[in-house]
């Protein structure tokens, strides 16, 4: 993609797009390193074939770094909405549900299993299915924190009936946040046509061929994402 | 004294440009869509058009510059592109591969100084 | 072997308290922690369990039908046939004895506190060693477990004066507190009644009581708690499942993709 400069013999060329910002990548890495500090860990507690793992001044160990992981996990996005409030708010705003996101979902398997371009609709600066990855770890941020906090300094001052909700919360909270993640996971690193994703969050840019792919709507707009998938989705039939 | 447009939806930057652009004088318009600049633009008839290109979309400016090159009452109207969008030199170009022309390329970010030059520099010209 | 169990007539007990200096002595637990000594308005000391407190007799001034009485109760853990903290513990800390009796491993505990969470007589005390880090280890009656192993009784039992704690066959427990219950209602004791020989699986600590176990401060009808049963029966296998099927979706979608999708087609 070529810009002219007027009266003079020269052109910009544009490759690379950022659209991560350094926040949102050190948020993410963060994320990344304590969630899966906090899932190890946790699961420990969780799953009886890992119960070795959970006994003595092993488990003593173990629960530590739970705590320190936790604390971290949960300072770094408050420490993001304190220094960037404005940024903060619109992010949150981007992984919100519409209702154009059906379409991404009914085009999953074609898309990712099948390899079908003409079957993606138009996709913003986050796809459905990363703001769905969004959605889910904020969300199950907030209920970790919610039950972890009085699962620490709550003993003997919450009653036991309570305590026991929140434990099986945790719990659910962590098999939806672990499935997603390893969804995620896969997708980012593994998929053949998802090159593009992990460039991106070690560098905040993207390259133009790829936005101009798989995120058309952001890329070119909504009107002419829109003609494009349809000449697309023409092309593919002949 | 001479009236420019900002178009910018990062308020951030808008309100410092703003303040630098309006202490040396200059009247100080805004928009922060493609869409609200071309109305601005045909109302106002700016002196120049400072110009983000990655707004709610990434080639929302760009798509700007475009219409102003087909609309002969703005083709004339200076443009200089001050974005955050990483552009390289390049010395030679195809001519199916260029999107829009455009005045002049600074980079985000830049200083009041630098932003301060080019505008006077390109006003300087434009008048002349 | 047969299941074993502690029987205590409380219309027995003088609350000598031999009991709890016999099982600190044993246990090797403190005298002081926990517990100073204080004028709080009652004979009874310490307060209440703790983690150098496995049994303590507990005082309460109760006016029944038959008039007035103080009544005596033993607290400590009840070694229960459906043991909630031994579902729960994570490191297999707290198992169940073949004999019935709900065993604890020191060594192996981590200090998670799901025990003290989860039992319905609220028994097991968790002793901190830093609130901060969360290091910690449960603790709680384990009936002499290394005594009842080698064919000795119980330290509180042995010592009881007033033989009022027994310790053996759990049916044989059964019968005699039965029959001491038929006895004590014959003396006049409306209420006397045998507590522990159904709930939460049948109680390896069974109480010969002479007022309801509310007037104890027993709660009438403890349950093996709901949630353990989601918890460790739904929540983890669905859990397990889950997370297994993802993965295994994971590897077929893969697959699956790198035969759909030539890479000389992405760029």
């Amino acid at each position: 993609m070529i810009v002219q400069i007027k009266g003079k013999p020269e052109f910009i060329q544009i490759q690379w797009v950022p659209r991560y910002t350094t926040m949102e990548r050190v948020v993410h890495w963060f994320h990344t390193a304590t969630f899966t500090l906090l899932a190890i860990t946790g699961m420990m507690l969780f799953f009886p074939f890992l119960q070795p793992l959970a006994q003595g001044q092993a488990g003593i160990t173990f629960r530590l770094i739970h705590r320190v992981a936790a604390v971290i996990f949960g300072l770094v996005p408050i420490i993001y909405l304190i220094i960037q409030p404005r940024r903060f708010l619109m992010h949150i705003k981007e992984f919100l549900p519409k209702k154009e996101d059906i379409g991404w979902l009914k085009a999953v398997p074609a898309y990712y299993l099948m390899g079908k371009h003409e079957a993606m609709p138009p996709q913003g600066r986050f796809n459905a299915g990363e703001k769905l990855n969004g959605l889910i770890t904020i969300i199950a941020w907030l209920v970790f924190g919610i039950t972890g906090l009085p699962m620490w300094f709550g003993k003997g001052v919450i009653p036991p009936e309570l305590f026991r909700w929140l434990v099986i919360f945790h719990d659910l909270a962590m098999i939806v946040s672990v499935s997603m993640f390893l969804v995620h996971f896969y997708l980012a690193v593994a998929h053949p046509l998802m090159w593009g994703a992990l460039v991106n969050m070690r560098f905040g840019v993207t390259s133009v061929e790829y936005l101009a792919e798989h995120h058309t709507k952001w890329f070119y707009g909504p009107k002419r994402a829109m003609e494009i998938w349809e000449a697309k989705k023409r092309e593919s039939v002949h | 004294m001479a009236k420019i447009l900002l178009v910018d939806n990062d308020p951030g930057f808008v309100n410092s440009a703003r303040r630098v652009l309006e202490n040396k004088g200059y009247e100080v318009m805004t928009a922060a869509s493609g869409e609200r600049a071309l109305a601005v633009m045909r109302k106002e008839k700016p002196a120049l058009v400072l110009l983000e290109i990655m707004m709610s979309y990434v080639l929302e400016g760009l798509d700007l510059l475009r219409e102003m090159a087909n609309d002969p009452t703005l083709k004339d109207i200076p443009v200089i592109v001050v974005t955050s969008l990483k552009g390289t030199k390049v010395k030679a170009a195809q001519p199916s591969e260029i999107y829009a022309a455009v005045d002049e390329w600074l980079q985000k970010p830049v200083s009041p100084d630098q932003l301060l030059e080019r505008v006077e520099e390109m006003l300087k010209v434009k008048a002349a | 072997m047969a299941r074993l169990a502690m029987l205590i007539d409380t219309s027995q007990c003088v609350a000598c308290r031999g009991c709890q200096v016999a099982c600190k002595q044993w246990n090797d637990r403190q005298g002081w922690l926990y517990s100073r000594t204080r004028n709080r308005g009652s004979y009874e000391n310490p307060p209440d369990l703790s983690p150098h407190t496995w049994t303590r007799i507990k005082f309460t001034e109760y006016e029944g039908p038959d008039g007035f009485r103080w009544l005596f109760l033993k607290e400590g853990c009840m070694h229960c046939g459906d043991p909630a903290c031994v579902a729960v513990c994570p490191t297999g800390a707290l198992k169940q004895h073949p004999r019935g009796l709900v065993t604890y491993e020191r060594e192996l505990c981590n200090g998670c506190g799901y025990c003290a969470q989860f039992c319905p007589f609220h028994i097991p005390r968790l002793e901190v060693v830093n609130p901060l880090t969360g290091e910690a280890k449960s603790s709680k009656c384990t009936f002499c477990q290394d005594r009842v192993t080698n064919g000795l009784l119980p330290a509180c039992v042995k010592t009881c004066p007033a033989r009022a704690l027994d310790f053996g066959d759990r049916d044989e427990m059964i019968a005699k507190g039965q029959a001491r219950v038929e006895a004590l209602k014959a003396r006049g004791y409306t209420q006397a009644n045998l507590y522990g020989v159904d709930q939460v699986g049948g109680l390896g600590r069974l109480y010969v009581l002479i007022a309801p176990p509310e007037a104890y401060g027993l709660p009438a009808k403890p349950e093996y708690p709901a949630l353990v049963s989601v918890w460790q029966k739904v929540v983890q296998p669905l859990g397990g499942a889950a997370i297994g099927a993802t993965i295994l979706g994971i590897l077929g979608a893969f697959f699956l993709a790198r035969r759909n999708i030539r890479m000389e087609e992405v760029k």
